[in-house]
């Protein structure tokens, strides 16, 4: 005598993906579709080229159509609960610095995948060309600092004031590199973007200029460049010229 | 009653009851390493707007107009690790990056006296 085709099993399906065994779903089947899993996991093993993806979803669409005879001859007794297979996507499993690291010998086809993972402008390398055109949320993002939007502590005509400063710090940290200027070291170069006022009420980069052992009262080691090309950047940028602006205005 | 001018004023506080302004100990929002740069923003601009204002102005001087002259004191550093006074200076029609109306005099007088009242100030707003 013949199996009952109607009787119901457990089974687990798992796959084997670059030599690892993944589990995917338990079933509740019956024997007539129990017979057709084994088949189709013969035929994996079997052939390991076979996508198996689509496999799985065969097999999912012969349980659904048994499914739907079972109940219509009222005999099922049990819920079937399906999960649909995992998509096995392929990922990037780089840091941000690492993809920096091997962006400028990565091969076109790499360097394509790092770009879209990444952003390609988070790829440059130079940090003053990366920070040239780059928002005041990129700076703080370099920077590593939070944005805030207020200083309730102050007075309120001073916030727009105090916030300016913040981002002009924040700024100069970006471009900095982490580098912290001394005022009181007098052989280092402290530079700063100096700027012409233009009678719209706007700014103009005009220079960068540097001070070893004098500081003009204006000049914090804080708003403060660790080269000339940092400095530059900044008055260049528009972002940060308007923040300079602020500064002066506000 | 003899009208009080800045080079009367002895020490940051009087600074502050002149401009009105309240002593504030700390911006909570700020990231805490930079309270001590903000702090002596603050204080540095109390202390320009108090004067300013016994000069009879309650406006902060701007610099879109170029005819009004912005006083700055420069400052050096002495091989001790601490700062000097050097010069006063103005600007009209150039700014450096770190210059803030509100930190600027309008009478040239003033701004060596600011440094004499608080020189801790400045060179906070220098160094931290």
């Amino acid at each position: 005598m013949g199996k009952d085709n109607n009787e119901l099993s457990t089974i687990e399906v798992s796959i084997q993906m670059d030599g690892v065994i993944q589990k995917i779903t338990n079933l509740v089947v019956s024997n007539s579709i129990l017979e057709k899993v084994n088949k189709t996991i013969s035929r994996i093993e079997a052939d390991r080229k076979a996508n198996i993806e689509k496999e799985i979803k065969q097999l999912y669409k012969q349980i659904d159509k048994d499914y739907k005879l079972l109940k219509d001859f009222n005999l099922m007794t049990f819920k079937m609960k399906k999960t649909e297979p995992e998509t096995q996507s392929q990922s990037l499993d780089f840091t941000l610095q690492e993809a920096i690291a091997m962006y400028p010998s990565a091969s076109e086809a790499l360097k394509s995948k790092l770009d879209a993972a990444f952003g390609k402008k988070a790829l440059i390398t130079d940090v003053l060309e990366r920070l040239k055109d780059a928002s005041i949320e990129e700076f703080y993002q370099e920077a590593g600092r939070p944005r805030i939007t207020s200083v309730s502590e102050l007075p309120e005509d001073l916030h727009e004031y105090i916030l300016s400063v913040y981002d002009g710090i924040v700024m100069y940290e970006a471009v900095n590199q982490g580098q912290r200027l001394s005022y009181l070291d007098t052989t280092t170069r402290k530079y700063q973007a100096w700027f012409n006022l233009l009678s719209s009420g706007s700014v103009d980069f005009y220079v960068s200029l540097c001070h070893c052992s004098l500081a003009h009262a204006g000049d914090a080691s804080r708003l403060s460049a660790v080269s000339a090309k940092a400095a530059e950047t900044l008055g260049k940028n528009p972002a940060c010229q308007n923040v300079f602006q602020n500064i002066m205005n506000k | 009653m003899k009208k009080k001018k800045f080079t009367d004023i002895k020490d940051v506080n009087e600074c502050f009851e002149v401009a009105e302004r309240p002593v504030v100990e700390s911006v909570d929002q700020i990231p805490s390493d930079l309270h001590p740069v903000i702090m002596a923003f603050y204080k540095e601009m109390v202390i320009a707007e108090s004067a300013n204002k016994l000069k009879g102005s309650d406006q902060k001087p701007d610099w879109r107009n170029p005819n009004q002259k912005k006083w700055f004191g420069w400052l050096r550093f002495l091989s001790s690790g601490s700062v000097d006074f050097y010069v006063s200076r103005y600007d009209c029609s150039f700014a450096v990056a770190g210059d803030a109306s509100r930190l600027a005099f309008l009478d040239e007088s003033d701004v060596r006296h600011a440094f004499n009242i608080a020189p801790d100030v400045f060179e906070d707003f220098l160094t931290k």
